[in-house]
Parts: structure tokens; C-alpha cells; sequence
């Protein structure tokens, strides 16, 4: 269970370029991992 | 449990569907200098998909989110859960089908990562975010129940983003 639910109704420009960022650098950590997933399931 | 803070781990489901559940660095919150790095995890299916049937069964979700508690568990860190917002790759059910991909993913994590945390060792904070442009963002921050005081200050922190 949470023990806190933080709910924002008006997202600041701000906090959404914040989340911009934070989504990027997720997206190239997948790009990275996706180019090189062989490497962690070796063929049989 | 490795005790490196970045990791990836392979995982294959229980139908032959492939699988990174990785842990990275945001090295862009190094300015905010928080007491805690905030991991962001990320689970990546990189198989293709080519049938509708569910291939991630839920004893395959429960050895997920017992990684991650271990992973947690063994870390003095905060974890950032994003939900993917990608539709959901397979039926769900009647019950779930008003939910938005991010939310109905919110809640299966959350519910998974409960049962998992059955002894209180954990505390998780949930931001539900209302973007007009792109729907809502769904996010868990989660760490050991005693960096309860600097799992807050991030929390904070978004607020105190919002703000400005």
C-alpha cells in the first residue's frame, strides 16, 4: 500500500519538462539495452 | 544480489517470452543531489510479439517483482517506477478494460509489489500526474522503510518542481 499519493491536477510547464527528461533518459537506457539484449540470452 | 548499482537482468517467462529488467542511474538528478540515488527501472520485453495471448503469466510477474524487492532490499536506494503508457500487449480483463495502459500498469505493480512486501519493509510513494498534452503519468518511488525521511524529500522535490 502507498503511504503517500501525490495527485497533481495542474502540472507546472516545469514539472512536465522535468518528466521530459526523466523519459529520455529512459528511452535511450532501452535503446541501449534493446541493441545489445544478445548478449544477455545467449542462443542455444 | 549483486551490490552494483546498475544492473540488468535477463528474464525469460515462463512461454519463452524475453525480458531485461534493468537498473540505471538517472544521472540527470545529480544536480538535485538527493541522500539517495534514484534507480530508475525499466523492464523490456525484447521479444516480438505475435499472438495477443498473455505470455507473461502471473507467476512470471511474481518472479519479476521478486527481483525487484531484492534488488531493493539490497540497495540504499530510491527506485522510480514509470508506466509505459504502450498499449498492453494482451487482453485484460473486463474489470480493467476502462484503465488507461499506465494506470491498469500502476495497479499491477502496486498489487504485486504489496504481496511481495508482506513484512512492512518498504515504503512507496505514488505521484499520479494530469498532463493535458499527453494523458496521465503514473510514478513509484520506493526504497527500505528506514530512508522513509529521504524518500519524502524526493517526493517533495516534485512538488516543490511543480511549484515553480
Amino acid at each position: 500500500m502507498s503511504d503517500k499519493v501525490l495527485q497533481i491536477n495542474k502540472p507546472s510547464e516545469k514539472l512536465l519538462d522535468f518528466l521530459k527528461v526523466l523519459n529520455k533518459a529512459k528511452e535511450e537506457n532501452q535503446k541501449k539495452l534493446l541493441a545489445k539484449k544478445d548478449s544477455y540470452f545467449p542462443k542455444k | 544480489m549483486s551490490k552494483e548499482l546498475e544492473i540488468t537482468y535477463p528474464f525469460t517467462t515462463s512461454c519463452g517470452k524475453n525480458y531485461l529488467i534493468s537498473f540505471s542511474k538517472f544521472k540527470c538528478l545529480d544536480d538535485y543531489k538527493f541522500d539517495l540515488p534514484v534507480i530508475n527501472l525499466d523492464l523490456i520485453l525484447t521479444s516480438e510479439v505475435i499472438s495477443k495471448d498473455n505470455c507473461l503469466k502471473l507467476a512470471d510477474l511474481k518472479k519479476i517483482t521478486s527481483i525487484i524487492v531484492d534488488y531493493i532490499s539490497a540497495h540504499d536506494v530510491a527506485l522510480y517506477y514509470y508506466c509505459d503508457t504502450k498499449p498492453i500487449p494482451h487482453k485484460i480483463s473486463a474489470k480493467n478494460a476502462h484503465k488507461l495502459p499506465q494506470e491498469y500498469r500502476w495497479d499491477l505493480f502496486g498489487t504485486l509489489f504489496d504481496n511481495c512486501d508482506n513484512r512492512g519493509r518498504f515504503v512507496k510513494h505514488d505521484i499520479d500526474i494530469k498532463d493535458p498534452s499527453n494523458g496521465r503519468h503514473f510514478i513509484s518511488l520506493i526504497s527500505k522503510l528506514e530512508h522513509k525521511t529521504h524518500l519524502t524529500k524526493i517526493s517533495q522535490t516534485v512538488e516543490s518542481v511543480n511549484d515553480k
